[in-house]
């Protein structure tokens, strides 16, 4: 499987735990490229944004409103 | 953005730990110490504790009436244990010490990780030299 170019952003929250943040892949294939991140400790928090539900039409469609290839 | 998540991770890494350290203790314009066998921390009174510890950050870092701060290995578990004072866990500054490390510490874990994966890590910095994100990118 090729992987999509993408980003991560890895920050911390007030507790010390480490806070990652997938960008730049729309839909299930956000949860494939990150699975490694689960083994990096106990994950607490696990939250999908609204992209995540895209849909490559609707993906698509968001680009060329937004003027631009996604 | 699609998905985020919010990991715990235990500190097992001895070279990640001191990197974490060391950068934390630049920035706050402090020194720390380590040592091959673990050392006894000092108390307030300049007293030799029970406790003892690997990395040591010298209480007089910390406040005048502070106890040496100190990260030991557990020999079983291989998990680093933060050894802090009950005092010192209500001083902002000693606890500040602490979570500064530990952050530090996550965000190193991940790159290296990352950058084992084929990511590209690139750390972004305030103006004090604290490391406050870590940008992974694959291509």
């Amino acid at each position: 499987m090729t992987i999509p170019p993408h980003e991560i952003i890895l920050k911390t929250d007030d507790e010390g735990n480490l806070i990652a943040t997938v960008e730049g892949i729309k839909g299930p294939g956000c949860t494939d490229v990150s699975k490694w991140l689960d083994s990096l400790g106990n994950v607490t928090d696990h939250k999908k944004r609204t992209s995540y539900y895209a849909t490559a039409e609707s993906s698509v469609k968001d680009a060329l409103a937004q003027g631009g290839c996604w | 953005m699609s998905e985020y998540r919010v990991i715990e991770l235990e500190v097992t890494s001895t070279t990640l730990l001191r990197e974490a350290i060391q950068e934390v203790c630049t920035w706050m314009g402090i020194g720390f110490a380590e040592h091959e066998q673990a050392q006894s921390l000092v108390g307030y009174h300049g007293e030799r504790r029970n406790e003892k510890a690997k990395f040591i950050i010298d209480r007089r870092h910390i406040t005048s009436a502070s106890n040496d701060l100190g990260w030991v290995r557990d020999p079983e578990s291989g998990k680093y244990r933060l050894i802090i004072s009950e005092y010192d866990q209500r001083q902002t500054k000693a606890r500040q010490i602490a979570l500064e490390v530990k952050k530090a510490y996550v965000l190193k874990e991940g790159a290296q990780r990352a950058t084992a994966l084929g990511y590209t890590a690139t750390p972004v910095k305030d103006v004090a030299g604290k490391t406050v994100e870590i940008k992974l990118r694959r291509y």
